[in-house]
């Protein structure tokens, strides 16, 4: 199949009166894994739920995998995996039961449900406890069986929301490396409004705000937009604050965080910390820490906002 | 359609119930209720037979019967249990997110409701299999159980818990609270069962309320009778909602605004109202009465009749509202006094019901009134009734100003309650008279048809020389029993003067005991009549006017000597116990019981070559006490019967509270003089299921398992499973 797993075309989507999506214009390809990044609202939820078929969009089209969700939805649904932000999993069932069931739901053929079933169980580390009610298992676990009924029937795209909210870090270690290794073999669409999963993640990044696409790309492209410009400074002989502000050309604003520490906010070149340094040797500053501060996602949607503007 | 998804969907929300204690506690609850109803029911007739009082029939008492059966507890409770298995289809689903599952899957929402729906259903079938259990127990308990009156309920109950659990469904797709489901739809439920009994004087809203009542449709099932028409109305009703429920599903996804959806309902309501309607009609209907003595359905004789009735029909009711069969017919009782009649409209559907109410006072002498004597005037007093039974008493009519109006003779009915049935110009009066049944009976409205059809078998009874009178009510006269107001035997009696040439109209003749002598004339007449091959019936008494030995004489019988009984039963010494009864008329005849004579006379065949084939009927002794006389005149075979006791007819022996053959008698003697018209035959076999093969210890063990240990095991079994489900 040469056509791409996703591609939707003028797709905007509205609830009651407000746009939720507009004008979304995407083609996914390929395995890997996307990251759908935005803040609460943005859309993300709305996007993943139409391409999985759960809302209807409002005008635009959708295909996946060639297939368009209107005229051909029960197809286009076979190359689907979801999980949504609540895992869709029934408490009484166990999950050898429960996957068992996702996988008929999904038209696998019954001869091949035995073998899918306990291939994704193994593949989700979820093989001790086969037998097990979900009822009784813990947030991390049920996060994993929510993921392995989305692949179960082997899809070529699996969205995930935001699977590793509420879980615990180790949890969530484990989550992501379930996800980079399904990566490998599908196309997985993931949201987060966490950049360092991202970063830790994706091959490609998707970004939207207020339903518009604002970035899409590989990342390495992502990374350049979110190079980190602020520096944290923090000395035992404090300079005045146009000393710092004078050390290199790159230097765009200082601000006082306490009578000790600053915040030097740069253009991106990183040749400013170096600068910082040596001036600080020279002048007797008395530098403890120095260091780039992690760039957070409101600071990209702003460089990207005024990009997109300017 | 997919078969598989529909499967899994049914599948799982299958063990969902199975998996949860909601599943196993309403199982126990259900079975409580139909076991302590069988129970119960058992128990009070297995008691009663040792008291001599048979039931009916055990399948009709147990399971049928809409007084004490089985059905009748699950008709009337069901409802309180359904929306506890309905609530969280798909309420648990929208509020835990797992619908989105099922939206993101290849499967159609109307697959995922109808998967969900025969998830419910298949779990349903255990309170079928649970009743099937009480009928088994009763099939070998009771020998001869008519577990084939019991099948059409079987299919009642799973079509109601499933018409129940389809509107159950759909409230539950509403909302994301399981209780507020469990909530609402035990509401609609409640309205859709009192909404027959809310409404049942409201004129229009009753007639749809009644069509609509799932209660009410249920009932055919429950008296068994499969009904195609009620079959139908539930498996729409079903659809209804199922459609309902599919659109909900898809507007989840769609998003589509209330209003486009409501349309869609609406479309699907008009078009499932218009699928019950077409297939209900009388062509496409059929019903199969499964009883043993097919009590569901008209007698071969009605069935006849009725075959014979096309066209438009009508019977209208005059009714006294203060008559005691009156207050039986007011607006409230409509609806259920017009079901009576279902079973002839699916023969001729084209039948109208209307009902006149309107009152008259004096006309209401059966009614046990005690008036006030407090001066009010009629009107007050019934202005008053009126407005307590809800009947305006301005539109009202008095029986007199009714009698103006309309074309049925109120005054010569007595100002009583009739029905008036019409067809094809003809009319005929169904007479309605305070007896043990009030309301006539199919044999009745039979006789009434058959006049519609045939026109009446007219009695002449002499009158005007010392006969037992017609019109009066003296324990020896006819009046009660044996005149027009008898209406099982569906004559029309008159009085004539014998002394004048008998009326041509006149089919049978009656002389029943002149005291008085008959002129010769009228001897000329009664000889002429007979002789030209009149049916008639003479009954004499020891003091009867010796005018009329020269009428016996021509049939070659003279009267003997009086007969009594020198007793030793503890009847009086006058009342004979007669033995035996030996002609074709039988029909009547209730075995193992007498004909008891309140003295009589014998009579002798004198003369044996007179023409007739004379047989005698009641013997006493060596005395016989009447005989039937047959001969062919012409091409009519003429019928006379004489009996030696005037009082075989007489309202006195007609109340005798002591079993006897003495009504039967009378029936057989008109049935056969009036050639087999009237009293209409009613066929119908005796149910057979009567007794009971457990003894009393059996009894009380089956009471308590089946109230007690079973539903206990139920749960315990339930308890268990789910406990160690649980651990894993």
């Amino acid at each position: 199949m040469n056509s791409p797993v996703v591609r939707t075309e003028g797709l905007w989507h509205k609830y009651t009166r407000d746009w939720a999506l507009k004008d979304v214009d995407l083609t996914l390809e390929g395995h890997g894994v996307v990251g759908l990044l935005g803040s609460n609202g943005a859309g993300k939820s709305t996007l993943m739920n139409i391409l999985c078929g759960c809302i209807s969009q409002t005008t635009g089209a959708v295909s996946v995998c060639g297939l368009d969700v209107r005229r051909q939805p029960l197809r286009a649904r076979e190359q689907i995996g979801f999980l949504p932000q609540q895992a869709p999993v029934s408490l009484e069932l166990t999950i050898e039961e429960y996957l068992r069931f996702c996988a008929g739901l999904r038209r696998m053929q019954s001869v091949e449900i035995g073998k899918a079933v306990a291939f994704v169980i193994d593949r989700c580390g979820l093989a001790p406890m086969r037998n097990r009610l979900i009822g009784n298992l813990s947030g991390g676990y049920r996060q994993r069986v929510g993921i392995a009924q989305a692949l179960v029937h082997k899809p070529r795209l699996i969205v995930l929301d935001e699977p590793t909210v509420g879980l615990d870090p180790n949890q969530i270690s484990g989550v992501r490396e379930l996800i980079r290794e399904i990566g490998k073999e599908h196309t997985v669409v993931f949201s987060t409004h966490i950049l360092t999963e991202v970063e830790a993640l994706c091959r490609d990044v998707l970004m939207i705000e207020k339903g518009e696409v604002l970035f899409h790309g590989d990342i390495g492209s992502f990374r350049t937009l979110a190079v980190p410009n602020s520096l944290y400074l923090s000395c035992a002989h404090p300079p005045e604050l146009p000393e710092i502000k004078h050390a290199h050309p790159g230097v765009e604003a200082v601000e006082m965080i306490s009578p000790t520490s600053f915040r030097v906010r740069t253009n991106g070149n990183r040749e400013v910390a170096q600068a910082l340094i040596s001036k600080g040797q020279d002048q007797g500053w008395g530098t403890e820490e120095i260091y780039f501060e992690e760039s957070s996602l409101e600071d990209v949607f702003k460089s990207l906002t005024e990009e997109k503007s300017a | 359609m997919n078969l598989g998804s529909v499967t899994r969907v049914a599948a799982k929300e299958l063990r969902f119930l199975i998996y949860s204690p909601i599943g196993w506690v309403v199982l126990a609850i259900y079975f409580v209720q139909v076991a302590n109803r069988f129970t119960g029911t058992f128990e009070l007739y297995f008691q009663q037979i040792a008291l001599g009082n048979q039931p009916r029939g055990f399948a009709l008492e147990l399971f049928t019967s809409s007084f004490l059966g089985v059905y009748q507890v699950v008709i009337n409770n069901v409802f309180l249990i359904i929306p506890l298995i309905t609530m969280g289809v798909f309420a648990r689903e929208l509020q835990s997110g797992s619908i989105k599952l099922l939206l993101s899957s290849p499967i159609r929402p109307v697959e995922i409701v109808l998967g969900k729906f025969v998830g419910i259903a298949a779990y349903l079938l255990l309170f079928v299999v649970s009743t099937i259990l009480l009928i088994a127990i009763s099939a070998v308990a009771v020998p001869n159980f008519d577990v084939w009156a019991t099948m059409p309920g079987i299919v009642g109950v799973f079509l109601l818990v499933c018409t129940y659990a389809a509107i159950g469904i759909f409230v539950s797709s509403l909302t994301n609270h399981q209780v507020v489901a469990a909530i609402v739809t035990l509401a609609i439920l409640f309205v859709l069962q009192s909404m027959a009994n809310w409404l049942q004087s409201v004129p229009i809203l009753n007639e749809v309320a009644a069509w609509a009542s799932m209660a009410g449709r249920a009932r055919s099932f429950q008296s068994g009778l499969f009904a195609t028409p009620d079959l139908v109305y539930f498996l729409v009703i079903i659809g209804l909602f199922l459609v309902f429920t599919a659109l909900r599903i898809s507007a989840l996804r769609s998003g589509e605004r209330l209003s486009v959806v409501s349309v869609k309902g609406a479309i699907a309501s008009v078009t499932a109202v218009a699928i019950g309607w077409g297939l209900s009609v009388p062509q496409l209907s059929s019903y199969i009465d499964t009883t043993y003595n097919k009590r569901n359905s008209l007698s071969p004789e009605s069935s006849a009749l009725m075959q014979r009735l096309e066209g438009d029909w009508e019977i209208v009711t005059y009714a006294n509202i203060l008559d005691r069969m009156g207050r039986r017919l007011l607006p409230s009782d409509h609806i259920a006094d017009k079901g009576v009649y279902d079973i002839y409209r699916h023969r001729n559907p084209n039948l109208r019901m209307r009902y006149q109410l309107y009152y008259d006072v004096d006309g209401a002498w059966e009614a046990q009134i005690s008036r006030p004597e407090d001066g009010r005037s009629d009107e007050e007093f019934v202005r008053e009734y009126a407005d307590r039974i809800g009947l305006n008493f301005d539109r009202l009519m008095t029986g007199v100003e009714l009698d103006s109006l309309s074309s049925p003779d109120l005054a010569s009915e007595g100002f009583r309650t009739f029905r008036v049935l019409k067809w094809n110009g003809r009319e005929a009066i169904l007479r309605h008279y305070f007896d043990n049944q009030v309301l006539p009976d199919e044999r009745q409205r039979a006789a009434a048809i058959k006049r519609l059809l045939d026109g009446a078998v007219l009695v002449g009874v002499a009158e005007g020389r010392g006969e037992r009178s017609i019109h009066s009510v003296g324990a020896g006269d006819y009046e009660l029993r044996f005149t027009r107001k008898n209406e099982r035997l569906s004559l029309d009696f008159i009085g004539i003067d014998v002394a004048d040439p008998i009326p041509s109209s006149v089919d049978v003749l009656m002389i029943s005991d002149p005291r008085i002598s008959y002129t010769s004339e009228a001897i000329e007449n009664i000889r002429n009549f007979i002789n030209g091959g009149g049916n008639a019936v003479v009954l004499l008494e020891e003091n009867t006017t010796s005018s009329l030995d020269v009428v016996l004489a021509d049939l070659g019988l003279a009267r003997g000597g009086s007969v009594t009984q020198q007793s030793e039963t503890s009847f009086p010494p006058e009342f004979l116990l007669v033995d035996t009864f030996e002609s074709e008329m039988e029909s009547y005849w209730n075995n193992g019981m007498d004909v008891v004579l309140d003295g009589a006379v014998s009579i002798e065949q004198t003369v044996e070559d007179v023409g007739y084939d004379v047989t005698a009927l009641l013997r006493f002794g060596q005395s016989n006490l009447g005989y039937s006389l047959r001969r062919l005149v012409g091409e009519k075979e003429q019928r006379i019967l004489v009996f030696g006791d005037a009082d075989l007819f007489s309202n006195a022996n007609a109340e005798r509270r002591f079993p006897s053959n003495n009504t039967a008698t009378a029936f057989d003697a008109f049935y056969w003089l009036s050639e087999g018209a009237y009293p209409v035959k009613r066929t119908r076999r005796q149910l057979i299921d009567r007794s009971t093969r457990i003894d009393g210890a059996t009894m009380q063990a089956l009471k308590l398992t089946l109230v007690g240990g079973f539903p206990l095991m139920i749960v315990a079994m339930g308890g268990l499973f789910l406990a160690r489900r649980r651990a894993a």
